[in-house]
């Protein structure tokens, strides 16, 4: 050891203090940036005995994993939520006041005034009025469904070329963090890259990663697909524009293989894809069919003489003239208030007291009341309800329709418990992500005093040896 | 004994001293040159015998040395090129007059047509890099080297010829149902074709796997496979066929590219009560890509770096050494030749026994210390001084013995 | 390699989680205690339950609803009692002209007699038109149309009934000036005996539904049903074509129209006595309807009374699914203030909590 090499030494921590003040504000910088692991400037010894300072990247894989599953599980769970609130809102309020279980109850109630005094005009409007809100009721939330359907698929395109372009753009960093870890270059900002791109991709759909050589990763949906093996796989889907009840949505394909949609309202959907295709393939349409059986039920119960009576239906352009014998799709979209009781359109409402395909009322009395009274009594009685609709088969209209609320409701609060559980799980593993690998400023700046020491004690070596140096050229002075 | 001898003692302190001051000269002025070895002095006496009383002042010999086997500090570079050595041994480069010297100044730079050249002009010599054998090295000869050179780094492409895929197939799967993965392959121009993998069960613990691949713009799969593989698990769902657990692709070829047969290891398959296909796999392979840097390994193998993050080995760094480095002659430039004692130069690569490794991005520094050159030179002055007070004595003596004769 | 578990944002996002999750829960804990005390989303509490509660709703407007009907089928008997009354009033008022005018056959009196009489029977027949909002009460089913026909209206039915019935018996039996049939009616010549016959077959025709409707109503004979509570259906209003109406019409109209007339004093006798006899039957006809809808009207009492406690006991379970417990409430805010409030000042703590302001 000689002078010389003091003072070279000393050069070399000069180098070593600025490397890793460098990186202790870029730390610092990034203190606030949650897609940011923190940096470490590392001290190492060598074989030939220099320290040179290497910056290293804190990972934790495991809680990594974690978050993304929590993200795709909390995103699958808002978007349905978010799709059920908006199903709930087509019903009204807390009291439910635009629901068709809600007028239907109102047309009852209506029914039975009218039914009391069958010779007032105004109590059969009133009965007509409630009555074409039913039909207006079913006619609404059955667009209003369809409405959400072709959102929903309108959204599944929006992910769908997202997907893509995050998948894409994986592409570049995944080949960077690769050609760094092979080459032995700097990967960190990549890898702080290509994390952002997991927790994007997550919360599209769920992934699982599989780290290969080189730091290189595939990503295979929670569904085993592969959706990223050395290049993006193709994420394919073909968007239908408008929605009727009837119309099937297109399913989205990953490299060929179908994407399940989600099932329950605690929903097995990971990322927002599986569950827009829950709400646009399972629960709207679910939905739909409870909506289509309360219209058969209501055009089944006022039939008269075999044939439509108060409620008819639209069957393509023209009224129709039969009664649906079981469950017809898109029927609560057709269904209308017969034109012959409208006196709007030049009906006369007495005609549900009297008879609309044929004249009961014989005796032209004005408080006739033997049909009302069928009509009352139908609503006591159980009728037969599709499996399809997934609620009570054999049961009143009335209590179909509230139960029908009942099935909405009993998914949305599955939904919001479970959303509440995810969005805490979620919460807890960014937590302890953020808790391992995001930036303390404290413990940076601590850290910069240690730097300032060590810099410090440098220029204080660096002065030393000047100084010997002088003294050693006086003397030949 | 006589005056005369006492001055000529004195003349020869003095030109000792003087070589001594020369060589301080020389190291202070190379204290910062790559790869510098300091030169010493070493001073013998030269007494001639004496008879009865008289006494005949005799001299001072003086043997120069160099310090070669010293190794230097090293400084830290940001140029992959910048190359030390870590332990003995010597660079082998060439000069332009087309001879082989030996040197520890290893600050090479590329050069237009791909060779690598230190500061003196000299260029880094080895061996065309073979995986398979090792270049017959010769001894007390630089036969076999040729210039390393990093030129002729176009694209290159990594045709697929193997890869693993090991998957988790869920039990619950029903009969005939098919289940489907994907891998990366490339073919011999480096094109992707994505290979998909289907999963077809066809009974208890029985799968039947197929692979196709599905053309650009085409619908109709191609089969990749000349027959289905069958695997076929045991009741603890670990994969007892095919045995060995592998499957050979068909040779395809795409225009005027070729996808080889690739050996797919399926080893590590089971099938277990998971819900969904896990699929872990890869083809190995790599798509055209170009030079970006280079790298040297420590075992001195010069490699490229392409864009995909392979390295393709070009040469190797052939280090060489002598029984007695310290007795290497040098010459301008850094640069050492064998002398008659230094004995026969060895050949070898960087780790093997007797040298050091190659460590890139770091210098040599020159094995001067300035302190110890200054003591020295104070000294060497000093005893100047003296010898010439020696002389002036003599001198003076000389004149006192003129003077008696009047 | 991280020498510390906590970072900057985990502990920021600790406390801004806690903050906006506590500010939520009290915004909704407010909600709930301040607005109707139903649970801030009771779609979710309740989730499928929810069909319940709406069942329950409905049979609370329907109960609601019966009550509401209750009240207007009470008032509709109201006002036919009233009408009860004063039919019965005006045939009471009818008995006592008549005995007042008995003995007196003077033709002023007879004149005064009739004046009386016309009084009463229009009040009468302004109490059978009763009408309750637009219905008329005592029309039967047939309640768009006025029930009981007006005697005195010009051209009326029943008169020209009554006067050619009348002037056939006259000319029939020859009681005119010159005794054929064809000579001026004289009613001083009507024997008591042809008299009785004549009120005879007059009442007979009274008591025929063909004539009586023909001629006095427009009534249905089926009566008002209304439905009081979900089993129970009452007779809610009577018809002019009952028992009493047609008694005190026959007996006024005689009265009114034989009395008046210059009659020998046994015909006269003869005639009072069914008028009379008539008009007193009438009152206890009338009184029979009333009992008929008081009974009705104490059975709404009842269902109200029924309706009333099923009202109660399906609001108490409807409260008890949708309602907070306010106390829980209210302590839940308070907990909720103190977190926030903790929370914030864990906040300003933790930013004056950093290694710079010691530097």
């Amino acid at each position: 050891m000689s002078l010389s090499d003091a003072m070279k030494i000393a050069q070399a921590n000069f180098a070593n203090t600025a490397l890793q003040t460098a990186v202790v504000s870029k730390n610092m910088t990034n203190a606030s940036n949650p897609n940011y692991s923190r940096r470490e400037a590392v001290l190492v010894s060598t074989s030939y005995g220099a320290t040179i300072a290497t910056t290293q990247r804190v990972q934790n894989d495991a809680l990594l994993k974690q978050n993304l599953v929590s993200i795709s599980k909390s995103v699958g769970q808002d978007t349905l939520l978010t799709g059920l609130e908006r199903m709930k809102t087509m019903l009204g309020g807390s009291a439910y006041e635009l629901s068709p279980s809600t007028y239907l109850s109102e047309l009852w109630n209506d029914l039975q005034t009218f039914a009391d005094t069958p010779s007032d005009l105004s109590l059969a409007q009133s009965v007509i009025t409630s009555a074409t809100d039913v039909a207006n009721s079913l006619n609404t939330i059955s667009g209003s469904l369809q409405k959400l359907r072709s959102e929903a698929d309108a959204d599944i395109a929006a992910s769908v070329s997202e997907l893509n372009r995050l998948l894409s753009e994986f592409k570049t960093y995944n080949d960077q963090v690769k050609l760094a870890t092979a080459t032995g270059g700097d990967a960190n900002d990549a890898l702080d890259q290509r994390d952002k791109l997991l927790g994007q991709i997550s919360s599209i759909i769920g992934v699982s990663t599989v780290v290969r050589a080189n730091n290189d990763i595939a990503l295979y949906t929670t569904n085993g697909t592969v959706l990223f093996e050395t290049l993006p796989r193709t994420v394919t889907f073909e968007p239908t524009r408008s929605y009727t009840a009837g119309t099937v949505g297109k399913a989205v394909f990953i490299d060929g293989v179908e994407v399940p949609a989600g099932t329950g309202g605690n929903t097995s959907a990971s990322g927002s894809l599986p569950a827009l295709l829950q709400l646009r393939d399972d629960i709207a349409p679910r939905y739909q069919a409870q909506l289509d059986e309360t219209a058969r039920g209501l055009i089944t119960l006022f039939q008269e003489s075999g044939q439509p009576g108060l409620f008819t239906w639209m069957d393509g352009g023209t009224q129709a003239t039969n009664v649906p014998g079981g469950l017809t799709t898109g029927l609560a979209a057709a269904i209308r208030v017969n034109p012959a009781v409208l006196s709007s359109q030049g009906g006369d409402p007495m005609k549900l007291r009297d008879g609309i395909n044929a004249n009961q009322n014989t005796g032209n009395e004005a408080s006739f009341s033997v049909l009302l009274d069928g009509y009352l009594k139908g609503f006591d009685a159980n009728m037969t309800f599709d499996p399809a609709a997934g609620i009570d088969e054999s049961t009143t209209l009335l209590e179909f329709s509230t139960a029908s609320v009942g099935w909405l409701e009993q998914q949305r609060s599955a939904a919001t418990t479970a959303r509440d559980d995810k969005a805490a799980l979620l919460s807890r593993t960014q937590n302890a992500l953020y808790s391992a690998s995001a930036v303390s400023v404290d413990e940076e700046l601590a850290l910069l005093l240690d730097l300032e020491q060590s810099y410090k004690a440098s220029a204080k070596l660096v002065a030393a040896i000047d100084e010997m140096m002088t003294a050693l050229m006086n003397m030949t002075g | 004994m006589s005056l005369y001898g006492t001055m000529r003692t004195g003349v020869s302190g003095m030109n000792a001293q003087a070589n001594r001051l020369g060589t301080v000269a020389d190291n202070i002025a190379n204290a910062n040159t790559t790869g510098y070895k300091r030169a010493d002095t070493q001073f013998s006496s030269f007494i001639l015998p004496g008879t009865g009383g008289a006494y005949n002042s005799g001299g001072v010999n003086t043997n120069v040395r160099y310090s070669i086997s010293q190794q230097g500090t090293f400084t830290p570079t940001t140029s992959s090129t910048d190359l030390a050595i870590d332990g003995g041994g010597f660079f082998i480069v060439q000069g332009s007059d087309g001879v082989e010297y030996l040197t520890r100044a290893g600050a090479f730079q590329k050069m237009s047509d791909g060779t690598l050249r230190n500061a003196a002009g000299y260029t880094l010599m080895g061996y065309p890099y073979s995986s398979s054998q090792d270049p017959t090295i010769v001894i007390n000869g630089f036969d076999g080297l040729s210039p390393i050179n990093m030129s002729g780094g176009g694209q290159v492409v990594t045709p697929s010829s193997s890869g693993y895929l090991q998957v988790d197939l869920p039990n619950t799967t029903a009969d005939g149902e098919t289940l489907s993965t994907s891998l990366v392959a490339y073919d011999s121009q480096g094109a992707s074709r994505k290979l998909d993998f289907h999963y077809t069960k066809t009974g208890d613990n029985l799968w039947e796997v197929t692979v196709t691949y599905t053309p650009p713009g085409s619908t109709t799969p191609v089969n990749m496979l000349a027959a289905p593989v069958e695997m076929e698990f045991n009741t603890s769902g670990q994969l007892i066929a095919p045995n060995p657990a592998q499957l050979v692709t068909e040779q395809e070829a795409f225009g005027g590219a070729v996808l080889a047969p690739l050996t797919i290891d399926l080893s590590g398959s089971t099938q277990v009560g998971v819900t969904a296909l896990g699929a872990d796999g890869s083809i190995n392979g790599s798509g055209p890509s170009e030079v970006i840097d280079y790298q040297v390994s420590s075992d001195g193998i010069v490699s490229l770096k392409y864009a995909n993050g392979d390295l393709i080995p070009k040469f190797r760094i052939a280090l060489a050494n002598v029984q007695s480095p310290d007795m290497l002659s040098p010459l301008p430039g850094n640069v050492y030749s064998q002398s008659n004692d230094s004995g026969v130069i060895v050949m070898g690569y960087p780790g093997n026994s007797g040298l050091g490794g190659i460590v890139s991005n770091v210098l040599e520094d020159s094995n001067v210390d300035i302190a110890t050159e200054l003591t020295g030179m104070i000294e060497a002055q000093r005893n100047y001084t003296a010898n010439s007070k020696v002389f002036q004595t003599g001198s003076e003596l000389m004149d006192v013995l003129v003077n008696l004769k009047r | 390699m991280k020498t510390s578990f906590v970072s900057n944002l985990s502990s920021q996002l600790t406390l801004q989680r806690a903050i906006t999750q506590a500010q939520k829960e009290l915004q909704q804990r407010t909600a709930e205690a301040s607005g109707d005390g139903r649970h801030w989303d009771v779609g979710v509490v309740l989730g499928a339950k929810t069909s319940r509660s709406l069942n329950m709703h409905r049979d609370l407007d329907r109960l609601t609803s019966l009550l509401s009907t209750n009240s207007l089928t009470e008032t509709r008997l109201g006002a036919s009692q009233a009408a009860l009354d004063l039919m019965a009033g005006s045939a009471e008022n009818v008995m006592s002209k008549l005995t007042l005018f008995k003995d007196s056959p003077a033709a002023d009196d007879r004149n005064k007699m009739k004046d009386e009489l016309k009084n009463a029977l229009q009040v009468f027949t302004g109490a059978a038109n009763t009408t309750q909002s637009g219905e008329y009460v005592f029309a039967g089913v047939n309640s768009d149309v006025e029930p009981f026909k007006d005697y005195l209206a010009a051209g009326s039915p029943a008169k020209v009934a009554f006067d050619t019935a009348f002037n056939d018996f006259m000319t029939s039996n020859g009681f005119t000036n010159d005794g054929t049939a064809t000579g001026t009616p004289d009613p001083s010549k009507i024997t008591p005996e042809a008299m009785q016959d004549f009120l005879t077959d007059l009442e007979a025709s009274f008591n025929d539904d063909d004539y009586w409707k023909a001629n006095w109503s427009n009534a249905s004979d089926e009566t008002m049903v209304s439905r009081i509570s979900t089993g129970e259906q009452v007779q809610s209003s009577t018809t002019v074509n009952t028992e009493g109406v047609r008694k005190f019409a026959f007996g006024a109209v005689v009265a009114y129209e034989l009395l008046a007339l210059d009659l020998g004093t046994d015909t006269r006798n003869a005639t009072f006595d069914v008028a009379y006899n008539s008009i007193a039957n009438s009152v206890t006809g009338v009184n029979g309807e009333k009992t008929k809808l008081g009974i009705s009207q104490e059975r709404i009492k009842k269902a109200n009374d029924s309706l009333n406690a099923q009202k109660d006991i399906l609001t108490t379970v409807i409260v008890s699914l949708e309602r907070v417990d306010l106390t829980e409430v209210s302590a839940q805010v308070k907990t909720l203030e103190s977190q926030l409030e903790l929370a914030f000042t864990l906040t300003a703590r933790m930013q004056s909590l950093s290694l710079l302001n010691y530097l």
